[in-house]
């Protein structure tokens, strides 16, 4: 029933094309990629990368100019269980399907044996790419080093923005049928760009204030149906508008003690906004319009707080200890389509520790962290099929500085290894409902109610739970996050 | 070391998440419209397709004649309270009562507090559903355009044909409309 | 050596290495993770029987399980004292059971097929009848024809699918066939089958509308005691009949209609199944809707210019077919007509 109207949204989107977008999911996950950071930006500063991760520390990263690049590789496997039996097969011939009062029953499921041999499960998931991103940072001085800037963007190589839309539950069949990682996939393809400002009121004390790049695009397709049984045919014209808007941060850097050091940050929620406006005019003059949203790249408040202590000081050695905490409010997360889950899955806040060494002897410094991110999403027992997973990662880094032609430089390698700890999940039974009426809007729904009816007769193979949600009746799943680069900083 | 001890523990304990989900999945609700506050999204339609300005297609306002009744009262209720002699401002678009002879009585759109008639003119649709406006409609007396078709208005059963009853609440602030009795 | 220049070339420099340090680093990405590869899987589950001819309405696909005897017949809401009197119960052993020559005497299962180009999209609008035939000669006489009821399939990538069932009954009271007259000549090794014009009216007084020199009633004009117009013939208190529509737009329209066809042709003789061409044509009237304005669309569907999509087919029925009161019939012929007249359910 809905097919054609999901295949005028699909036009839309597809007419919408690419937005260039960007956020900071990036960033979460590669860390600091051009200094000593690496997976506590927000607590050990060293390059302009602080600009985001907390602008306070710019005034411990040497001023200039670096340049690197990172690769990201990701490799989440998801694994769908056997469906039992044929009875929760959706049937054919329901594409007239209807309540016995002859209202339609809502978005008409695929047959699912049609459906598996066009779409079949789990064949376009995204948990398999790579990426490689450059990168360009810089830091400079004012006002006799009591002011620093900072910026810091980080572009992907090939498509510019990856904005991929997906639903979590039955819904997709009609697409991809698969499931996909709600915090990677097109995540990692988003532009980040962000800037900041520290000004340091003492030795001890320095304050900063940045924000990161977040775009709001808006696209009209104005579409005319010459022939609403020939899409192919369509003439569209688009108009676009791209918005800019910053989320701020801020952060602070406090050194009580020459071997003390702590830091706090806090940023606003981040995402990438995409309303899609169409407009479809039959040849009779009839014209209707609709309009829905997109949300891409979303990041929660989150609040940080660190500490480091340099347990070895002396004129060639450094040897510090450091750990911090990041709050993440992801029970406010909306996903792609703009949905926020349902309470009885609502999303957890968590905080994502970090304990790390650095270490520098001479021109020469390593890092070195540990990190155990809980996931915020809950077992997807019901209806929806948030993929992620427990994140575990181990970081290094060494560096390098030496002076050449009478110039000051930086040279560094970083990596980082993520393994996402294995999950599986087995969604609850839903409930029988011989009313046809959707009594368990949390569990897997029944897609052909129990009284759905085509021609006032009854659907065979109807009865019960019939469903061709891909994450039915269950799933897993579990993989690795690989990033690492080069950077080149020239120093001032 | 010690502080390097008290940072392992501290990570160790704060490694944990906050808040999540609340309430049961396996909840029943009675109905989709009784969910809890709406928090529980009801599998429905993902786009709502609304009429641009201009369009011919007024949807039917949800302001149904449960903005005319009291909370908790039924259609039942209304019959039964009201009768069949329920006061209406301005004219009585049910009974086609309180116009001059040059004009019936329609339903007013813009009152949806108090049920309150407008006196028009009747004239022949050009278009091949029915048509309304402050001046005029083209459904006969006692009926009313909705969606394009004429529906019989009502207060009581008695307002309505033999084998219809006045129990649809889909139509106007304060009024009822006929509809089957089955 | 200048500093600028020193910047320079040390940005070119950095440009070829960059590029080749990418690569490099991609793939050693990609080497490092080759090791450790999760790919994604699913393990061996069941998803049903394909639905070989894609033929998703046809009630041939509904209840597959359930014997046209354990289908329920549509009730039928109708007043007793009217002329939705009912019937007596069809007598099975009418006529004969197979076809002789060219003498269709006997029962017959009915499906009409006429295609509609609808909200641009092509929809196949199905009518399930029952004769019951006499001829004498080469005349032909329905003497007791049943309309048991219609639906709409779209049959292109986008269209609107018509379902109204509760206008059945209504149809199956009012719409009655009994006295249409025929030829049947024999011309050779065939048959020369010809059904005079009938019009049919839904949702509106039948005994004044069929007059088709009459106007369709107007939304304002309910027939009452005393004039003609629309009727509610599937009591829902809305204007007409009321048909759920899905597909481009969703909702319900309320209509009345008058259709005419003529139905003639030439079949082999001795033909227990036959089907010959159908020439037709509907005024839709359009009596409200609820929903998109689109399906104002709908309501204005027209006849498609392909002479080949409109058809009629006759299947005879054995004395154990469609037997029961009208409504058991009706009920049958519904449930027999993908069997029995397979390329007009389409």
């Amino acid at each position: 029933m809905r097919r054609s109207a999901v295949t005028l949204w699909a036009l839309c989107v597809v007419a919408a094309g690419s937005r260039n977008a960007a956020a900071s999911p990036l960033f979460d996950l590669t860390g600091g990629a051009d200094g000593p950071g690496g997976m506590q930006p927000g607590t050990i500063g060293g390059g302009a990368s602080a600009a985001y991760f907390n602008p306070a520390l710019l005034v411990d990263a040497p001023a200039g100019l670096g340049v690197g690049f990172l690769t990201i590789a990701e490799e989440i496997g998801i694994s769908l269980d056997g469906r039992p039996n044929t009875s929760a097969a959706v049937p054919g011939g329901i594409s007239n399907a209807a309540y016995p009062n002859g209202s339609p029953i809502g978005n008409i499921p695929i047959p699912t044996a049609q459906l598996q041999a066009t779409h079949p499960r789990q064949g376009d998931g995204s948990g398999h790419q790579a990426f490689a991103y450059e990168y360009i940072g810089f830091v400079a001085r004012l006002f006799d080093e009591r002011l620093s800037l900072g910026f810091y963007g980080m572009i992907p190589d090939g498509n510019f923005a990856n904005l991929t839309a997906f639903y979590d539950d039955e819904r997709e069949q009609y697409f991809t049928n698969s499931l996909h990682p709600e915090l990677y996939a097109d995540r990692l393809t988003a532009i980040s760009i962000a800037g900041g400002a520290s000004w340091k009121f003492s030795e001890a004390l320095s304050v900063g204030l940045g924000a990161s790049l977040s775009l709001r695009a808006g696209v009209g397709a104005p579409t005319f149906v010459s022939n609403a049984g020939d899409l192919a045919h369509l003439l569209i014209d688009t108009n676009a508008n791209v918005n800019v808007s910053l989320s701020p941060n801020i952060g602070v850097s406090f050194r009580p003690t020459p071997r003390w050091h702590f830091t706090g940050t806090v940023h606003a929620p981040e995402k990438v906004d995409l309303d899609v406006n169409f407009t479809f005019l039959l040849p009779s003059g009839l014209q209707q319009g609709s309009s829905f949203p997109l949300v891409y790249d979303y990041m929660p408040w989150q609040i940080g707080a660190g500490a480091a202590y340099d347990i070895v000081q002396s004129t060639s050695d450094t040897l510090t200890v450091a750990g911090s905490a990041v709050y993440g409010k992801w029970s406010d997360y909306v996903d792609r389509h703009g949905d926020a889950p349902v309470s009885a899955y609502g999303w957890y806040d968590t905080l994502t520790p970090t304990v790390g060494l650095r270490y520098d002897h001479e021109a020469t410094g390593c890092s070195l962290d540990a990190q155990y991110k809980p996931t915020p999403v809950p077992p997807q027992t019901g209806r929806t099929n948030y993929v992620d997973n427990n994140r575990i990662g181990f970081g290094g880094g060494v560096d390098y500085r030496f002076s050449m032609f009478h110039t000051s430089m930086r040279v560094g390698v970083q990596a980082q290894a993520y393994w996402l700890v294995p999950r599986h999940q087995t969604k609850l039974p839903t409930p029988a409902e011989p009313d046809g009426v959707d009594h368990y809007p949390a569990l897997v729904v029944d897609e052909v109610p129990d009284t759905a009816q085509v021609g006032g007769m009854p659907i065979a193979g109807s009865q019960g739970l019939q469903t061709n949600n891909p994450g039915w009746p269950g799933f897993g799943s579990s993989g690795y996050v690989l990033t690492g680069g080069l950077y080149l900083t020239v120093l001032q | 070391m010690s502080v390097l001890r008290d940072l392992f523990l501290f990570a160790g304990l704060s490694a944990c998440q906050f808040g999540g989900p609340s309430g049961d999945p396996s909840h029943y609700v009675p109905s989709p419209e009784a969910g809890d506050d709406g928090s529980v999204e009801v599998p429905s339609d993902d786009v709502t397709v609304v009429p641009i300005e201009g369009s011919s297609s007024a949807p039917v306002p949800d302001s149904s004649v449960d903005d005319g009744l009291e909370s908790g009262s039924t259609a039942d209720d209304a019959d039964i309270d009201g009768g069949c002699n329920q006061t209406v401002a301005v004219c009585d678009p049910v009974h086609d009562t309180g116009c001059n002879p040059l004009q019936q009585c329609d339903v007013n759109p813009t009152q949806t507090t108090t049920p309150t008639g407008l006196c028009v003119f009747n004239g022949p649709s050009e278009a091949a559903v029915c048509t309304s406006s402050i001046v005029n409609e083209s459904c006969a007396p006692g009926m009313t355009c909705i969606s394009g078709a004429c529906r019989s208005l009502c207060f009581c059963d008695s307002d309505c044909h033999q084998g219809d009853c006045c129990t649809d609440t889909s139509g106007p602030a304060g009024f009822l409309l006929c509809q089957s009795c089955e | 050596m200048r500093r600028g220049d020193f910047l320079s070339r040390l940005g070119g420099r950095l440009r070829d290495a960059r590029r080749a340090a990418r690569a490099s680093a991609v793939g050693a990405a990609g080497w490092a993770l080759s090791g450790c590869v999760v790919p994604d899987s699913v393990a061996y589950g069941y998803y049903g029987v394909l639905d070989d001819g894609g033929d998703e309405a046809a009630p041939a696909n509904i209840a597959a399980n359930t014997t046209p005897d354990a289908i329920a017949p549509p009730s039928l809401p109708v007043e007793a004292g009217t002329q939705r009197d009912a019937r007596g119960s069809v007598d099975a052993g009418v006529g004969p059971t197979s076809t002789v020559g060219c003498d269709l005497s006997g029962r017959w299962l009915v499906v009409v097929r006429e295609v509609t180009t609808g909200l641009g999209a092509e929809e196949a609008d199905h009518e399930w009848l029952y004769f019951e035939m006499a001829q004498t000669g080469s005349a032909l006489t329905v003497t007791k024809g049943l309309s048991c009821g219609q639906n709409v399939v779209g049959i292109s990538a986008v269209s609107a699918n018509v379902d109204d069932p509760k206008v059945w009954p209504a149809m199956l009271t009012y719409d009655v066939e009994t006295g249409r007259a025929g030829t049947s000549v024999a011309m050779g090794s065939e048959c020369a089958v010809s059904f005079d014009k009938f019009y049919e009216i839904v949702g509106a007084t039948v005994s004044y509308y069929q007059n088709p020199s009459t106007t369709m009633p107007t939304p304002s004009q309910e027939a009452t005691s005393g004039s003609p117009g629309w009727e509610d013939w599937d009591n829902d208190g809305k204007p007409g009949f009321t048909v759920n529509v899905t597909g481009l737009a969703t909702g319900q329209i309320y209509l009345s209609s008058r259709r005419w066809n003529q139905w003639s042709g030439t079949i082999p003789t001795g033909s227990n199944t036959f089907t010959i061409p159908d020439d037709w044509n509907i005024e839709s009237d359009l009596l409200g809707y609820n929903g998109s304005s689109l399906l104002t669309e709908t309501a204005d569907a027209t006849k498609d210019n392909d002479a080949s999509l409109h058809f009629v087919s006759f299947a005879r029925l054995s004395p154990s077919q469609a037997t029961g009161d009208d409504s058991a019939t009706c009920a049958a012929v519904r449930s027999l007509a993908p069997t029995l007249a397979p390329q007009a359910s389409n």
